[in-house]
């Protein structure tokens, strides 16, 4: 493998898993504070018609729209998850399920109807991501980060995700205090004048940008991933959230290095010819990171107890 | 109807509530309350379970909305100025497990002073430090919260409401499932509130220590049954009242420092619609 | 359009909709008691966890040179995979500072990667057989044999008899545990009973509903039947019938319109069901709701000038 076949090949598609981490990992720390990573689930399936009505009204793939779409998407499905519930006396989970097959149903036929699929994304693309367009095919070496006519071919979806990826961390720094207080204790939010209402807002809008962001990298459904394990597994690694966050963020980097590696680099460098989904690949690696870390913390606990136990 | 509605003034109630009603689908858990509160000293708010304690307290911070009437604040609507009142929700309401050591916790009281985008600087830490050791646990600052005994808990919930710097206090049941060192510290921290003349609304489920530790009764039943000094409202008949006619005040005593009373002769005894 | 519905699309096609259509039947059946009983969310985690054993049977069953199609083969494998999950579950929700909601996301998003990995190495390897195991995770009915349908129609079949022969147990079980275990009932037995029919209508629906959708086929006929009726029994029936319903237009469509998955096809018509229910159903829709809410208001605020007048 040469420096040019990198650049071409896997760049691109490395920076694509790698900042889409990031972008979900950071709002993913108080989703999981909120114990709402399921809404996080529901948020990712739920951009879907949001990104393809976009496509359809406005006939780009311009990221500004398509962010408008998708955030109104998860907008509209947050607010019905919380109708629905009240209303048809559902528990939280049941009313999520209902409304994110009900939203990515209607994302899928809309996607296969009207002609969209054509263009930009299909149905596979949403299902299990599309690194692959990522690629920077004019690339032949260093000096090509210098040279005004590679670098203007340079995949546009990885630098929306690095915008996407900055903005969270902007945000998330710039409210932190807000966001922190809102997720340990809303009514005292409320009551200090700290306007909960408005970080969780901003934290909506938030997931909501960066699930189009993950769209691209492993797709609606493995989004998820993005969104849980990293904050879970930083989570267990500390006590305060000031560590938490950027730990979270420094695990979904490195997972989808270790991730892409194993799907693209690996097999190459063996000389096998396997396609394996890279999107796939990093949810696996940060799956297991954290089936591990909770496997060792469990052990921890339980030989806790047990000097408790003798002590006590 | 502006004219009763002057700015702050010394003399006027520092809390007024008039013709509250708050509803919750479609039962009502204050149905018109008309009450002033004192200009400062301690307030014991009781009442058998479900009888809108903690819907006064809420209420008057601003938590839940109003179905009917109004509370003035300060001489203002609630509603503006909520933060003029301190909070502490029952220990049960928080998250125990959230990554944060006490510190951290009793900073958020803070974070309003400190206002939109500014950080937590060390300064701050310190003067978080500070309001833990007004609750005699200044040594436990930087310990994770989950790790605190349930009376440290409660009195770092405490120290984040002195935090706020508010001059009206409000806590709802500061006194359950808490040890005896931080039930000493906190009603310490009472008295020397009263004696700075701050106001500290407390809902309460024990009427047996309620004559000893407040200078104003406020029994609720839905409806307030009752305000004033302790051992004029907590008569018997009163409690009837309030507790339902099969609970005389010597049967009572014993049972409510435990359980709070079923709330069916309650509510049937004192049901708006009845 | 009209031909499937009616029956007149051909023998094959007539089988295929009417064992589709037993599925939903058993789907809203199951349904009801998995969604009085809060487990929705399990269907989500079986569904999502059936498919990496799905496709790990396959990849062993094609290096051993078996016809990785069988039932047989596919089933073992996705019940051992489901196993496997729903024990991780458990382990990950005793793990000490995870939510039970991070937790199902976390076994959620692995289930499905290593689906999604093992998938992408599959479609590479030259065996024969696996251009259909992509339609696993959105459902076509489109290649679906006659066999197939018979097998989904006896699937369905028993799940109902089953169903009914312990009806009153799992009437007793959804309504009150405590008192179902203080009167002698097998609780843990039937609840895993539960699960267990669960996971095999997954594993039957998989081909055509689909493992992303499944969860809806559980969830919306029984939450909107509960929209209409009070008791149990006119709940689980009309459950099954929304639940066939939906199946036999959501077929129908998917066989006229090209390209549309029969799985968002069935679920987009469930949803439509389901929002009628909602927005009509007397008492608990929202209309009635509204009403209703409002007259209480009004009663309230009667009552309360009335004191205030009275008042001395």
């Amino acid at each position: 493998m040469t420096l040019a076949e990198f650049l071409q090949l896997d760049l691109g598609p490395l920076l694509l898993v790698v900042l889409a981490g990031v972008a979900c990992a950071l709002p993913g720390n108080f989703l999981l504070l909120k114990r709402a990573s399921l809404v996080g689930d529901t948020i990712a399936h739920a951009v879907l018609p949001g990104i393809v009505v976009a496509f359809i009204l406005t006939g780009t793939t311009a990221p500004a729209p398509i962010m408008i779409g998708a955030v109104v998407a998860a907008l509209c499905a947050t607010l019905l998850v919380n109708l629905i519930a009240h209303t048809a006396r559902l528990e939280q989970g049941a009313s999520m399920a209902l409304v994110f097959t009900s939203f990515f149903s209607l994302g899928v036929v809309l996607l296969e109807v009207s002609g969209a699929r054509a263009v930009h994304i299909d149905t596979e693309h949403a299902l299990m991501g599309a690194v692959e367009n990522a690629l920077w095919l004019s690339a032949t070496g260093l000096t090509s980060f210098v040279d005004g006519a590679a670098l203007a071919s340079f995949p546009t979806s990885v630098l929306r995700v690095a915008a996407v990826a900055m903005l969270a961390a902007v945000i998330v720094s710039l409210l932190f205090k807000e966001l922190k207080v809102t997720a340990f204790d809303p009514a005292f939010a409320s009551v200090a004048g700290l306007r909960p209402h408005l970080a969780d807002g901003v934290l909506l809008v938030l997931a909501a940008v960066a699930a189009v962001a993950a769209f691209d990298a492993v797709g609606a459904i493995l989004t998820i991933a993005l969104f849980v394990c990293p904050p879970a597994t930083a989570r267990l690694l500390t006590d305060r959230l000031e560590r938490q966050v950027p730990i979270s963020a420094a695990i979904a980097a490195t997972t989808g290095v270790v991730g892409y590696a194993m799907a693209a680099l690996l097999p190459r460098l063996f000389g096998f010819d396997l396609a394996v989904n890279a999107g796939g690949m990093v949810a696996l690696v940060s799956s297991i990171f954290l089936l591990i870390v909770a496997w060792k913390a469990r052990r921890r606990a339980a030989s806790a107890g047990r000097l408790a136990k003798r002590d006590g | 109807m502006r004219a009763d509605a002057p700015a702050i003034r010394g003399t006027d109630p520092p809390v007024v509530f008039d013709g509250v009603t708050v509803v919750y689908g479609e039962r009502p858990a204050l149905w018109n309350v008309n009450w002033s509160a004192p200009a400062s000293g301690l307030v014991g708010i009781v009442g058998p379970n479900g009888a809108g304690k903690s819907t006064f307290v809420k209420a008057l911070l601003g938590i839940v909305p109003l179905f009917a009437g109004r509370i003035r604040l300060l001489g203002a609507d609630a509603g503006d100025l909520t933060h003029r009142a301190a909070y502490v929700p029952q220990r049960a309401a928080i998250d125990w497990d959230f990554p944060a050591t006490a510190a951290d916790v009793v900073a958020m009281g803070l974070y309003r002073r400190l206002g939109l985008f500014h950080r937590v600087t060390k300064r701050v830490r310190c003067e978080a430090r500070d309001y833990l050791d007004q609750v005699g646990i200044a040594d436990l600052a930087d310990l994770s919260i989950g790790a605190l005994s349930g009376g440290q808990q409660q009195r770092v919930l405490i120290a984040r409401a002195l935090a706020q710097d508010a001059p009206i206090l409000a806590l709802d049941e500061p006194f359950i499932g808490v040890d005896q060192p931080s039930e000493a510290a906190i009603l310490n921290l009472f008295q020397r509130l009263r004696s700075m003349g701050r106001l500290v609304l407390c809902v309460h489920h024990d009427l047996d220590t309620v004559t000893e530790r407040f200078d104003v009764a406020v029994l609720l039943a839905t409806r307030l049954v009752a305000s004033g000094p302790p051992a004029t409202v907590l008569s018997r008949d009163n409690i009837r009242i309030a507790y339902g006619p099969g609970h005389g005040v010597h049967e009572l005593a014993p049972m409510t420092a435990r359980a709070p009373q079923s709330t069916e002769h309650a509510t049937s005894a004192v049901s708006p619609l009845a | 359009m009209l031909d499937a519905l009616v029956f007149q699309a051909g023998y094959t096609a007539s089988v295929v909709s009417l064992g589709v259509i037993g599925l939903g039947c058993a789907g809203g059946i199951l349904g009801t008691f998995i969604l009085l009983r809060g487990r929705a969310l399990a269907a989500d985690a079986v569904a999502h966890a059936s498919l990496p054993g799905f496709a790990i049977a396959f990849l062993v069953a094609a290096l051993l040179g078996m016809q990785g199609k069988s039932l047989l083969v596919l089933g073992t494998g996705a019940v051992v995979a489901t196993v496997i999950a729903l024990a991780t579950l458990q382990r990950l929700e005793a793990t000490p500072h995870l939510r039970p909601d991070a937790a199902i996301g976390v076994v959620l998003a692995a289930s499905y990667a290593l689906g999604i990995v093992v998938l992408s190495i599959v479609q590479t390897l030259p065996v024969g057989g696996q251009a259909g195991l992509t339609s696993y995770l959105l459902g076509s009915t489109a290649g679906m044999l006659a066999r197939e349908a018979w097998t989904n129609l006896g699937v369905a079949s028993a799940i109902a008899v089953v169903v009914l022969v312990l009806y009153k147990e799992f009437a007793a079980l959804t309504f009150d545990i405590r008192h179902a275990r203080l009167i002698g009932l097998p609780v843990a037995l039937l609840d895993g009973l539960l699960l267990a029919m669960l996971l095999v209508l997954a594993i039957a629906a998989l081909q055509s509903v689909g493992a992303i959708l499944f969860v809806a086929l559980i969830v919306i006929p029984a939450a909107a039947a509960r929209l209409w009726v009070t008791r149990l029994s006119s709940m689980v029936l009309l459950a099954a019938v929304i639940g066939a319903v939906g199946c036999h237009v959501g077929v129908a469509l998917s066989a006229t319109v090209a390209r549309l998955p029969t799985g968002p096809a069935i679920v987009l018509t469930l949803a439509t069901i389901f929002a009628l229910s909602l927005l009509l159903a007397p008492r608990r829709g929202l209309i009635a709701r509204m009403g209703a809410a409002r007259r209480s208001a009004a009663g309230l605020r009667a009552a309360l000038a009335a004191g205030q007048r009275t008042r001395p």
